[in-house]
Formats: C-alpha cells, structure tokens, sequence
C-alpha cells in the first residue's frame, strides 16, 4: 500500500474551520448530492489532504508532510471507506477524450470506477427511430458521450426548413438522407463508431427484428408519423418481448420541451399502460384545430412547396428540441451505466414561459399485456 | 389606415379548442398554456373557424349575425391572449419553407403578423457577444445561428483538444489543434454564409473591456477562467455600465448543474444582487468554515447537463433579442438541475434594493 497512489475525489469539496489550539473541524461534501461528513483533525491533516490528488504515494506523502506513515494509512482509510478518496492506477492509460465524463462517473456511481462506466457505456447499442431535431440531437450527445454502436431509421431527407432545427443540418448536406447525413456528422465526431442506416419507413406491417437486433440495448422512439403514440405501441410491444428498454423521447408537436419516457422490461409500466393512462386521461378532450387552411390567402406567392405546413401550427426551436433531448440523454445514460433513475413513470412538460415543469404521473394501472 | 371592421384575423392553428357546459378551453399547446373562458353561445367555435385570414371582422358579423361591437371586443381579447392573430401582412412562401417552427412559434407572442416578420428580421441585426466557446458557449451560438442570429463576437483563445469532443458541440476530430474561435466560425458560415463573425483569441482579463470597442445587443459570459465569480463580475460591471442585458451561462463555482441567470440591467436581479444574496445564504451554510485549496483539481463534466444549461439560456436570449422581456424566465432566480430529482431547484433572489451596483444609491440610472 505504501506505494500506491491515491487522490480525493475530485467531486468532493474539503471545508475547515479553527476550533484553536490547532484543532480543525474539517468537513468533507459531495457537489453532485450534497451529502456531508465533518472530523475533528489537527492543522497537518490539513496539509495532507491539499496535496492528496493521485501525484504522490502514500509513502510520499509521509515523507514531504513528515508525518508517520500509519497515521497517513488511518486517514486513507477514513476516506477509502467514506468514498471520499480512490485509487489512481498510475500505469493505466489515461482515456484523453474521456477523462473528464469518466471523473464525472467516478463521482456519480461511487461503487464503481468511472472507467469501467465509460467502457460499459460504449459496448451499448442503440437503435433510434426518427433522426429529425430531436433523434438527431440524441443521437449527437450520445456519439459524444462515448456510445459507438447505433442503427438510424428515418426515410426522410433533409430539407431547407432542418436549419433551423436539426444540428446536424447545414447547407451543404441538404438533400441526403437524414440517416446518412447523421452519419457523416456522427463519423466526424469520432470515426470508430459503427453506424448502421436504414432508409425507410415503418409501417404497421414492418417487420421490427429487421430494424432491432436482438443485442439491442435500447430502442429509442422519435418517430412521430403518424402519431408517436402509435409507433410506440409497434415497437414497445416488440422489445418488452426481447426484454429491450425503449425511450419513448419528447420533443413533438404539442410538447415541445417534454421529457420522454424509458420503457424498463418488467420494471416498468409497459407501452399499453401508458397508451391507456393516455386515453383514460384525455377521455373527455375531444379538441378542434383550425388546421384547414387555404394557402393561396395566407401566403404571397408560389405556395406549391409549402401545401403540407400548416401556418401558425406547432413551432418549435432548435433549444427546444435540445432541451428534450439533453434530458432523455441524461435518463438513457443513467440507465445504460445501470444507475436508478427517477422520474421513471412520469412525464414533465417545460413551460417556456414559466421555467418549470409540469409533471404528469402515470400511476401503474391493471394491464392486461403485462400483467402487473 | 384601416377601419377595425376591415380587419382581417386568422384563428392560430397550434390552439386546442373544447366547449363543453358553457366553459369555453383555449389550450395553446405550443407554450402549453391554458384559457378559460365562460360564455354562452353554443356556436363559438364555429365562430372562431370563421377567423381563416380571409373573412374581415365586418363579414365575420354579418355572416354569423353577431353584434360588431361585442364581436370587436371579444377578438380584441383573443388577441392579446395570442389565440387570434391579425393578418396585416402576408407571409412569403420562402419563408415558411425556411422557417415555418420559427414563425409558428414566435406567432405565439405577436399580435400581428407584421410584427412576426420585423422580429425575425430584426433578429438578423442584433450583435451578440459570448465569452467562452467550450461546454456552454459552443452549443450556445450554434442554436443562436439556427434562431436567425447573424452577428456574433466569440471570444476564446483555446485550441480544440481530444477532451473537449465529448461534451463541446462544432468541434470535431479534424479540428484538434486548430483554434476554437475559427473553428466555429467555418461551422456558423455552414449555417448560413451570411453570418459575420467577429473573432477575439483572448481570455476574459480584467482589462477585457478597455480595449473592447464594438456594439452589442446581447452578452453571454461562459468564460470559467480562473473562476466564474471571477469573469462574472467583469462582465456583470460592464454590461451594468452599458446597460446591456447579460446572461451567466454554465457552472458557477464548481456547480456543473447551475443554470446561468439572465440580467435585465435595473429590472432584475444583477451579479451583485447575486453575490449580497448568495453570501448570507452560504454564511448559514457554511459559517466560519474555509474551502480547502486543492492545486491539481479537475472537476468531472457531462454534456447533457451543459446542453440542457445552454438550451435553457438561449431561450431566454431569443426572447431577449426578439424585445420579448417580459417573457424572460431565468432573471432573479438561482436556479439549479437537480441530478438524482432529475428536476429543476429554483431559488428567487430578488432585486437588492441596497445594491451598489443597481440599488438606489448607485451611480447609474
């Protein structure tokens, strides 16, 4: 032990306070979950703890502190046993492009090294369907974060009217695929990913183990023609059966800067129990929209391209769609690395007006096709 | 000039409408809010189908026989709850090729349509300026440029490293070793070629702004070197001198999970509102107690949060550039992602009447 190399978190915050005669509160507190532990030391501990950050060996620090070295192995211990400190492996390469996600790992899962997440994280593979603003924005972060296996469906190419919204979008890849125009962007990123694109659409006879390959990790639906609550349906039925998680995302007309939902096999409510809370819930809400429109009074000139946009519709921003999607990344992660995540049965809806969110719970109901 | 009977209005198609027992519910899904309106007229929605942007409020009256004047008053509410919007010009077809979410989203604050067509291209003269092109920044004028945004002055004097390609958006393997300022310049022309891009390789020094000579409209400080209180208050002086709206976007000291506030110089909360306020909270917290220095410390990041900070910033930065104040709603508010409640902790720190800079006895205004 004497040998080896150990730092304070990086996460974790040291306060001190002087209670005289060279007594010292020193008080130990997590950022991310604000927990806290205090211990009475005397001013050297002081010293030991600013310059334990992974550099020197426990043998080391003894020696520039002066200090015996079973004193300096009682603290180590505190602190090994609090998750307060950790050991460096100082031949282990450090993984540059990842160093500072894995120190957040580290900090978040404190039961496991915040490599051994980086790594569990890139073996996943995600399947996503619809890659426009929000599938797109998804898909990005989760290129970023370190996933390298995806399959993209979507039969849509990019038009003029994706600048706006898709951050992958530019003026030079309008009219590609969006699967394939993700993927040269994607590629950018990081050129080990493996990217499978599927150009078409799915269709109420598709055949789903064409799309979801049963090593799927997590499905992800954006897929919002003709509805998203359809779609989900087709696909959540399949994956419960493959034991796969969907994440159903937010993000669509009418819910802007909602979260989504992930979809845990026998964990969670499943599809039916959402679509039925859904129709339960808006039994009586039988709205009209003034969506008839007739173009030729609405718009000055040529309004051939423009038949199927219907003015003074759903809008949307490119910081909404990115706001939706940074929140399902969030949960996607947290379930991908096997953290608990909450919210899982709830749906919240950011009101970009007020700066909140209005949470909808979805209580479990009796249901007939997973019979919980 | 136009008689009111002659004017034309069109119901906005992204509202929900349901009558049921003389309760009329207008639910405008894209803010997502509520009216309710009681009235007793079992044909009211087939009254506001009237409104297609064709029929004036006069053909309106006499096609549904309804009293002008109640008619006149009653659009006269729709309107300004942003269910109605006069057609007083019309939009171009290319336009809404382009940009129809835009529009239909900024329909949403507007009376007229006249008055979406002078945001959207008012939009293109505003100047911002962001500090910081890394975890927050970057994002940041990506979504901007998407918004409609053409002048922008970055100010960075980083290169692309490997470790910043997990959490900073434009930057991609090809680009490590190159500047981050011209990185982003290549990728916002992409965007739109019209985008002009003032580049500063510099870092926010307090000296910053005595060689800083343009016009803005807008500042957006996501510099984190050496502290954000640090560049902060740099920015917050200046932009209180100049009055110029700011927004403090990314961590704040040490807080990866901060959402950056909004200031309205002397309407909302100012840094130093902040700092009057966030001291004596600490002060109960943390009394007497001392940060330990820890020389070689790297704090751990995560894109998400960064995004969902910079998604939420840029919003208020759109209402901002679009004269849309009152709807800004990050000003006067501490406001924090929760990681394990994965929800938003919002803490309102008011207006210091007291403050030295924006209270009473300050010297500006």
């Amino acid at each position: 032990m004497d040998n080896k190399y150990f730092k304070i978190r990086e996460s974790v915050d040291i306060y001190t306070l002087s209670l005289g005669n060279g007594i010292y509160r020193i008080q130990f507190y997590r950022i991310n979950t604000r927990e806290r532990k205090s211990i009475e030391a005397e001013e050297i501990v002081l010293d030991i703890l600013a310059i334990f950050d992974g550099t020197k060996t426990i043998k080391e620090i003894a020696t520039t502190t002066n200090t015996d070295i079973n004193s300096i192995k009682n603290l180590l211990t505190f602190l090994l046993n609090n998750g307060f400190a950790i050991e460096v492996d100082k031949n282990k390469k450090i993984d540059e492009r990842f160093k500072r996600q894995i120190s957040f790992f580290d900090d978040l899962m404190p039961n496991r090294l915040g490599e051994e997440t980086q790594e569990l994280l890139s073996s996943k593979k995600i399947v996503i369907f619809g890659v426009g603003a929000v599938g797109g924005d998804i898909a990005i972060l989760l290129a970023r974060a370190g996933v390298k296996n995806f399959v993209f469906v979507d039969y849509k190419k990019l038009s003029k009217s994706d600048i706006v919204r898709h951050l992958y979008c530019n003026t030079k890849n309008i009219g590609k695929f969006k699967t394939e125009a993700l993927k040269e962007y994607i590629l950018k990123i990081d050129n080990t990913i493996n990217i499978e694109c599927i150009n078409k659409k799915l269709i109420p006879h598709s055949n789903l183990s064409k799309f979801i390959s049963d090593d799927t990790d997590l499905v992800i639906n954006v897929a919002d023609e003709p509805y998203i609550g359809h779609t989900s349906v087709k696909i959540g039925r399949y994956v419960w059966q493959k034991n796969i998680a969907m994440y159903v995302a937010g993000g669509f007309d009418a819910h802007s800067m909602s979260t989504g939902e992930l979809i845990i096999p026998t964990k969670t409510a499943c599809i039916d129990c959402y679509q039925n809370s859904f129709k339960k819930a808006l039994k009586d809400w039988k709205p009209s929209y003034n969506t008839e429109q007739k173009k030729e009074i609405l718009v000055e000139d040529d309004f051939e391209d423009i038949k199927d946009i219907i003015i003074g519709g759903p809008g949307s921003l490119a910081q909404a769609s990115l706001f939706s999607a940074s929140y399902g990344v969030m949960k996607i992660i947290f379930y991908l690395i096997g953290l608990d995540v909450t919210k899982e049965s709830k749906r919240g809806e950011y009101l970009p007006n007020r700066g909140i969110f209005t949470w909808v719970d979805f209580t479990k109901e009796e249901c007939e096709i997973c019979k919980r | 000039m136009k008689f009111v009977k002659d004017k034309i209005f069109r119901l906005r198609a992204s509202v929900a409408l349901v009558y049921t027992n003389k309760i009329l519910n207008l639910f405008k899904t894209n803010v997502r809010e509520n009216i309710f309106l009681e009235i007793d007229y079992d044909e009211i929605i087939d009254l506001l189908f009237e409104f297609d942007g064709k029929n004036s409020i006069e053909e309106v009256s006499t096609k549904k026989n309804i009293d002008l004047e109640v008619l006149i008053n009653l659009i006269d509410f729709l309107v300004k709850k942003n269910i109605l919007i006069e057609i007083d010009k019309k939009y171009q077809a290319k336009l809404i090729e382009e940009k129809y979410r835009l529009i239909n989203f900024l329909e949403d604050y507007c009376y007229k349509t006249s008055e979406v067509l002078y945001k959207i291209e008012n939009l293109k003269t505003k100047k911002v300026l962001i500090i910081g092109m890394g975890a927050v920044g970057s994002w940041m004028v990506d979504l901007l440029a998407r918004d409609g945004v053409k002048n922008f002055i970055i100010v960075d004097d980083d290169i692309v490293e490997i470790s910043n390609l997990h959490r900073q958006d434009l930057y991609f393997e090809d680009d490590i070793g190159k500047y981050k300022v011209d990185c982003i310049e290549t990728k916002l022309k992409e965007i739109n070629q019209n985008i002009q891009v003032v580049k500063i390789k510099k870092k926010l020094t307090k000296d910053f702004f005595d060689y800083f000579n343009h016009q803005c409209d807008l500042v957006i400080n996501c510099a984190d070197f050496p502290s954000v209180d640090f560049t902060t208050n740099i920015v917050g002086k200046y932009c209180m001198q100049k009055n110029i709206p700011h927004i403090i976007g990314g961590g704040y000291n040490l807080h990866l999970t901060l959402i950056g506030q909004t200031v309205l110089p002397y309407k909302s909360a100012c840094y130093k509102c902040f700092d009057s306020r966030l001291k004596v909270i600490n002060e109960i917290d943390i009394k007497g107690l001392k940060k330990l220095h820890r020389e070689k410390r790297k704090l751990g990041s995560f894109a998400p949060l960064s995004t969902i900070a910079a998604s939420v910033s840029v919003l208020d930065a759109f209402k901002i550039l679009c004269g849309l104040d009152n709807y800004v709603v990050n000003s006067s508010k501490r406001i924090e992602f929760r990681i394990r409640e994965m929800d938003f902790e919002i803490m309102q720190i008011p207006r210091n009447g007291n403050c030295i800079e924006c209270g009473k006895e300050s010297i500006c205004k």
